[in-house]
């Protein structure tokens, strides 16, 4: 069977062929760009998202290139696929940037009834938000001595995690997708769409209509996307801002069937979710992920029962809903798990990198057999890579910085070392030179054959809880965790787009500041305007109080308090994770299955969206049965830039609907 | 006004608070020279009301009733100050959304950059040098920064909307191109969008090319609406109106109570007997039922026989009855514990005057016998019926209520005019205030009595300052109903009317003059082949530039000259009227001027239209059918040579057609034929879109010499096979506008594909071999 295996994965490989020739994609199209996105979305965006709660960061990143093609077109000038490739992802890093709650959450939190209530506002640190006698608070500004701490902290933390990302992604790609020449089947999605773009414009250059077909295709997702997104999300948002009362076709996110069902199925969460887009997605994931997910769904819907039965799992109650059926799964026997089956995929992606570098030093031996796999010496030309020692080194650095930085600050915060600090330290150096490589590692390969990211919930919340630290200033460090494997798409991306590397480091370099900037001054300014949350800001009004309840809750458990993740963590869970994964791989192995199958099984396990997995399901049934017939490889090709096209359409209309809201609700009246 | 809490109750605080919101508020528009001096006015007395409660001297009685009065008195302006801030915000909106094309059209007309990226230089800095300008001049922005990220919102939604035209624009392309329908020269690849932007870049030119006249133009127009909105701008001024409501009544006083009958506060008496302790303040309360199934009150004797139920109770407090003639005559024997009723009631319960009753379970002397004639015609000074008003006679749910009502002048005089069916006077008994109140009457209006109409008059105009109702009131000549109302309307639109005239005369006859000079031009637009609909949209996109910079152009001037004429009233060298540039009313006149610029072009544009076209019907109409057939020659000509190949091309353009979906008709059975005597033509079956109406027929097209010689004329005929005639009629006007369209653009393809079709027609119909070259001879 192994001959199919590289079948599925060759035909993903093969959607786009990587060009021979790399491009320079920082130019001064990026830097407009940047401006335009700094000075006109950045602050829409956040401003965006206290009133209405919705980012509208993938649409902000369409309406840029788009608009940018549509101005450059009518310079006759044309943008190669680097510019755009380019322009795509620094539009992308900047709304994701803005989005985020970053200062205006941190203020927000120092002054919550909920941080006074728990006795925290004393003990958060300096360097996470201005002490609460401080007149900053009055004045409303972060331009103040006060929060200078915190905008270095928030400098620094951007700085080492934008660098340790680019640079331990790069690495991870090198591996995930040079050596082990992994299809990354998400990849084609965000890069034929930019594709799509340069075809246009590169048609209309030579008047090849034929070939452009990539264009036709992501109008059609797009149309599609539109149509589907006015039925699903416009229509909702435009009638509960213009009526008071949502009018839902589809019910978002999702139906819930756990309350009825849970009288036959105990402790499994059913329902369905009506998103279009998980079609479609379906239709782009391998086949036999999409049948491993399914089996892994069967298989929780067989398990759970008998788990409950066997007191297993014991929190589950009848009458409880999809979110509160998962999250309690997890306490009792998922998390622990996953923490598991992460090890097993761990161990298996180590297995199969060294037995590929065993078999690359026998392929040198013997240079008639014909290997797939690669050296790390092997790279495309003029890619603009770097040597494998600069990213260790610069690996080690950042992660040491953290970890320097961290223990630091802490014994400021307590004014010496004790043996809290220690075991903090401790956790500190595990989470960053094991656990990070590890979950990075895992999730590159995970992304590589199927498109799918591991998460382990709350290990964060977990080690540190474990660490046995008491005060809640661990909360606010900047930790060396983090999950560089979801670069390696973009880096695979980048690649088939024909993008020099150098032109996204540049990029960052130059961009950085700007992000910094553009975001510290719109909090500010948006700060400034009214107090965050109040009557202006509907959302951040009524959901920023219970976030700030239930992240005290959580900082609690430091404070000698009963936590749930003493509760959720089991090591005999842990174990038998482990030992099923490496059963399941090894078995599947013997077996001759699909490698992607093991994977989808693992996906399905998952107890985070089982609603999208049956849809997904369907998906992939109609494209492998149907359309795959019809199209032959074409099929392959095209649906990836449907997705592309539909996910521009959504986020499109979603924006519009948001915008309205927003413009309804928009502070037009005074308040009182 | 001292920053000391004037005392710990929560009306002082309450008071102060609104009264200090308001004054941040009025601070806000005084520094940006919005004034209204009679907001200024009644905020000056709310605060003189507060001073005097703070006083140390002042009794507390009198104290409560000052800073509730102040309260009162400081809602109208809260309102007033609110609804101007709020339609200041919403007026700099539209301004900002204003400036977007305003500086489109500055660049246009002022630098016509070629470039794109100039273009885009020269945009950002006219729109930015607006911006300032309004950020600068502009109260809204003092108010509340939002405007700004409310204007980026609103640019986020355009932007999105523009790239979803563009993803749609590519999908309808797309879609055509699926059905094979854009690589044809059948589709006049002509979209009426990218037309009118070019023909809008046509007209810009053109007003580059003549300076002179177009600064002129720009300037009348920048002038005009700056008088326009001088005139515009006065603000309204808020003050007590009068409305006559009666004649006299033999006493002086005011008359309080809603327009609607709802009943009062308890504690207005106590309030304005604090207030003005100097007044007579008498009580009138009714109990009575506000809805059908209500029973009433039971009488009875003291024996609880007889009992006869009352539907309503009138108070009258004994003070009020020794100020008025009218009631000493009707209640003069009303005491503390008497109760009056008419003889049909007495009569009912067996009693007479003298005689006790039991009134809900207490004991009351009848008095004397109210003669039911007299009582019911009596009335209050406003002329309404001293009686209980009848609640269930109007359904409550369908009257406005004083909320609802407050700051509406108009509603409020229409509902305080209405006549409120009162009780029967047969149903009710009548008893002091202060029985009625043990009974469980509330307080529906209060009489104040005053010693002659001139403190009648300052206390109604007291009252009306305070309450949101109107307060009726005897003044020399009459009794008037008193409102805080507005009392000058400057804005109105009659005042406006000439100079919109006369500036959209202004416009009118340049337009003219500018299609009467341009003739030559516009012939050689439409040599060229711009269609008379596009011309027009020439001179429209003129009209709309002037339009658009005369507008705000002529918006920021006026806010410069105000802003300049501030400075110099600031040193005492003139004295500047009150002019509030910023709001809606402003916003409004601009968009008017707007709108005069753009439809006195209407009829330039078309006579610009017309001479674009000048032998040609604009739009050509078929012939009426003769029952199920049209026969109709239609209006083109074609060479004896060229029917060969117009033949095979109307047939490839049917052929794109056979198959449903987009289109305005389909066809089947498309073939060529040729007459025994030579003629050539074209046969099919035609379904007309939309296809839900079912109609079809056959479709014969034939050449046939036409008088001279070598020149064919096109015969249509069209046989209706399915379909309502009329629905046959009307969407055969869309088909053949279409085939007309076919024969325009046969005209403009190149020869060699005429040739091609040609050839194919020679192909399909081997006989006509030679005949074409022979026809070309001939």
């Amino acid at each position: 069977m192994e001959h199919r295996i590289d079948r599925e994965l060759d035909e993903f490989r093969r959607i786009m062929e990587v060009p021979s020739t790399f491009e320079e994609g920082f130019r001064w199209s990026a830097l407009f760009g940047a401006i335009f996105v700094a000075l006109l979305m950045v602050p829409g965006a956040i401003y965006m998202g206290l009133l209405a709660g919705t980012g509208i960061g993938s649409a902000a990143q369409w309406v840029t290139v788009i608009l940018f093609i549509e101005v450059a077109r009518r310079a006759h000038r044309y943008l190669n696929r680097s510019e755009i490739f380019v322009l795509f992802f620094m539009a992308g890093s900047m709304m994701g940037a803005a989005t985020t709650g970053g200062l205006l959450w941190q203020q927000f939190f120092a002054q919550s009834d909920a941080a006074a209530a728990n006795g925290l506002v004393d003990q958060l640190p300096l360097w996470w938000a201005a002490p609460i006698e401080s007149d900053s608070y009055a004045q409303r500004t972060f331009f103040h001595l006060d929060w200078l701490p915190a905008i270095l902290m928030m400098v620094f933390g951007s700085f080492a995690g934008q660098l340790s990302n680019v640079v331990l992604g790069y690495g991870l790609f090198r591996v995930a997708s040079d050596m082990e020449k992994l299809p990354f089947p998400m990849a084609p999605v965000g890069a034929q769409g930019i594709m799509a773009m340069a075809e246009d414009i590169e048609a209309k250059d030579a008047k090849t209509a034929e070939d452009s077909w990539r264009w036709r295709v992501f109008a059609i997702g797009g149309a599609l996307g539109l149509a589907f997104g006015a039925i699903y999300l416009f229509l909702p948002v435009i009638s509960g801002a213009l009526t008071g009362t949502a009018i839902q076709i589809f019910p978002i996110p999702f139906s819930d069937f756990t309350g009825q069902t849970g009288l036959y199925l105990k402790a499994v969460a059913t329902g369905i979710s009506w998103d279009f887009g998980n079609i479609i997605t379906g239709m782009v994931m391998p086949f036999y992920g999409m049948v491993g997910s399914f089996i892994g769904l069967i298989v929780t819907v067989v398990a759970n029962p008998i788990l409950y039965n066997h007191g297993i799992l014991s929190n589950w109650k009848f009458g409880d809903d999809t979110v509160s059926t998962l999250f309690k799964n997890n306490i009792d026997f998922y998390f622990s798990l996953h923490i598991g089956i992460a090890v097993a995929i761990a161990l298996a992606g180590i297995y199969q990198v060294a037995r590929s570098v065993v078999r690359s030093r026998r392929t040198r031996r013997a240079p008639a057999g014909g290997s797939k796999r690669s050296s790390w010496k092997d790279v495309p030309p003029g890619r603009g890579d770097i040597g494998g020692w600069a990213i260790l080194l610069c690996y080690f650095l950042v992660t040491s910085a953290y970890t320097a930085v961290s223990i630091g600050l802490l014994m400021w915060h307590h004014g010496g070392w004790t043996t809290d600090i220690r075991n903090v330290l401790i956790v500190l150096l595990i989470l960053g030179f094991f656990y990070t490589p590890l979950v990075s590692y895992v999730t590159a390969r995970l992304e590589g054959m199927v498109g799918q990211v591991v998460e382990v919930p709350m290990i964060r919340e977990a080690a540190l809880i474990l660490s046995g630290y008491h005060g809640v200033a661990v909360w606010f460090l900047p930790l060396p965790i983090a999950n560089y494997g979801t670069m390696t798409v973009f880096y695979r991306q980048c690649e088939l787009t024909g993008t020099k590397f150098t032109s996204i480091w540049k990029t960052k370099i130059i961009l950085f500041p700007l992000i910094l900037l553009s975001t510290i001054f719109f909090m500010n300014f948006i700060w400034g305007l009214d107090q965050i949350p109040s009557v202006a800001y509907p959302f951040a009004q009524r959901m920023w109080e219970l976030n700030a309840a239930n992240s005290c809750i959580m900082y609690s458990a430091t404070m000698g308090e009963f936590s749930m993740f003493e509760q959720a963590f089991n090591i005999v869970y842990l174990g038998f994770g482990a030992v099923f994964g490496v059963v399941l791989f090894g078995g599947m192995q013997l077996l001759g299955a699909p490698i992607m199958l093991t994977y989808g099984v693992v996906r399905g396990l998952g107890q985070s969206l089982p609603h999208s997995i049956l849809p997904q399901f369907v998906g992939a049934l109609i494209g492998h049965f149907y359309f795959k017939k019809r199209l032959k490889l074409k099929w392959r090709q095209y649906i990836p830039v449907v997705a592309a096209g539909f996910s521009c359409g959504m986020g499109l209309i979603t924006t519009v609907g948001v915008g309205v809201t927003f413009l309804s609700k928009a502070v037009i009246k005074l308040p009182f | 006004m001292s920053d000391e809490p004037l005392s710990l109750n929560a009306a002082a605080r309450s008071a102060a608070d609104l009264w200090r919101l308001n004054e941040s508020r009025m601070d806000i528009l005084r520094a940006k020279g919005i004034l209204d001096s009679s907001l200024a006015e009644m905020h000056g007395r709310s605060e003189d009301i507060l001073l005097e409660a703070a006083r140390p001297d002042t009794p507390p009685m009198r104290r409560e009733a000052l800073v509730t009065t102040s309260f009162w008195a400081s809602r109208p302006v809260y309102q007033k100050v609110r609804a101007m801030l709020d339609d200041l915000v919403f007026a700099v909106l539209i301004l900002l959304g204003l400036s977007v094309p305003f500086a489109f059209a500055l660049e246009r007309v002022l630098i016509g950059a070629t470039t794109i990226y100039k273009q885009i230089y020269w945009f950002v800095i006219f729109f930015a040098a607006t911006f300032l300008i309004l950020y600068l001049s502009h109260p809204a922005f003092a108010i509340a920064n939002t405007p700004i990220i409310i204007f980026l919102g609103f640019a986020i939604v355009v932007m999105s909307v523009m790239v979803i035209f563009i993803i749609m624009r590519k999908f309808e392309y797309e879609l055509k191109a699926i059905q094979g329908m854009t690589a044809t020269v059948h589709v006049n690849d002509v979209s009426n969008l990218s037309t009118f932007m070019a023909a809008m870049q046509m007209g810009i030119s053109t007003m580059r090319r003549r300076p002179m006249r177009t600064a002129l133009t720009a300037i009348t127009i920048i002038l005009l609406t700056f008088t326009i909105l001088c005139f515009a701008s006065f603000g309204t001024q808020s003050g007590i109106v009068t409305i006559f409501a009666a004649p006299n009544p033999g006493y002086s006083g005011a008359f309080v109570h809603n327009v609607n009958w709802n009943p009062l506060s308890e504690d207005l008496q106590d309030i304005i007997r604090g207030r003005w302790p100097e007044l007579t303040v008498c009580r009138r309360l009714w109990v009575s039922p506000a809805t059908q199934d209500n029973p009433g009150l039971l009488m009875s004797r003291p024996d609880a026989s007889r009992p006869v139920t009352v539907r309503g109770i009138l108070g009258i407090e004994p003070a009020e009855i020794a100020r008025r003639p009218d009631f000493q005559e009707h209640f003069g024997d009303l005491e503390a514990n008497t109760v009056l009723i008419t003889e049909a009631v007495a009569g009912a319960l067996g009693v007479a005057a003298g005689d006790e009753v039991l009134l809900r379970g207490r004991r009351l002397r009848v008095g004397r016998l109210l003669d039911a004639v007299q009582i019911s015609a009596a009335k209050d000074m406003d002329m309404s019926s001293i009686l209980p008003a009848d609640f269930t006679e109007a359904s409550s749910s369908s009257q406005p209520t004083a909320a609802t009502l407050e700051g509406n002048d108009e509603e409020m005089e229409s509902m305080s005019q209405r006549n409120w069916a009162s009780l029967p006077v047969d149903q009710v008994a009548v008893v002091t205030a202060d029985t009625a109140k043990a009974i469980g009457a509330s307080l529906f209006a209060l009489t104040v009595y005053t010693a002659d109409s001139t403190a009648a008059v300052e206390t109604a105009e007291n009252l009306a300052r305070i309450l949101p109702f109107p307060i009726p009131a005897t003044r020399d000549n009459g009794v008037y109903r008193h409102l805080l109302g507005t009392v000058l309307k400057a804005s109105g639109a009659r005042d406006l009317f000439f100079p919109i005239v006369l500036g959209g005369l202004v416009i009118f006859g340049t337009m003219l003059g500018s299609v009467a000079d341009r003739k030559k031009e516009i012939y050689t637009f439409s040599a060229l082949g711009l269609a008379p609909r596009h011309v027009a949209t020439l001179f429209f996109a003129e009209s709309m530039v002037y339009a658009l910079i005369g507008g705000l152009g002529g918006y920021l001037l006026a806010q410069g000259t105000l802003k300049v004429l501030g400075v110099a009233s600031e040193y005492g060298l003139l004295r500047v009227p009150e002019m509030n540039m910023s709001s809606t009313n402003t916003i409004a006149t601009i968009l008017i001027v707007m709108a005069t610029v753009l439809v006195s072009s209407v009829y330039p544009a078309i006579k610009a239209s017309k001479s674009a076209n000048p032998g040609l019907m604009r739009t050509w109409r078929p012939p009426a059918p003769v029952g199920d057939l049209m026969d109709l020659v239609f209006p083109f000509t074609v060479s004896q040579y060229d029917i060969t190949g117009v033949v095979s091309f109307l047939k490839e353009h049917f052929g794109n057609h056979t198959d449903t979906g987009l289109g305005q008709f389909m066809t089947s059975e498309v073939k060529l034929v040729r007459e025994a005597n030579g003629d050539l033509g074209l046969d099919a079956r035609l379904a007309l879109a939309p296809f839900d109406l079912g109609v079809s027929q056959t479709f014969v097209l034939r050449s046939t010499p036409s008088e001279i010689p070598g020149i064919d004329e096109v015969r249509v005929l069209l046989h209706r096979l399915s379909g309502q005639p009329k629905d046959w009629q009307r969407l055969n006007k869309v088909f053949l506008d279409d085939l007309r369209q076919q024969f325009l653009i046969w005209r403009s393809i190149p020869p060699e594909t005429m040739e091609h079709y040609r050839q194919q027609t020679l192909e399909a119909l081997p006989s006509l071999g030679g005949l074409g070259d022979g026809r070309r001879q001939g």
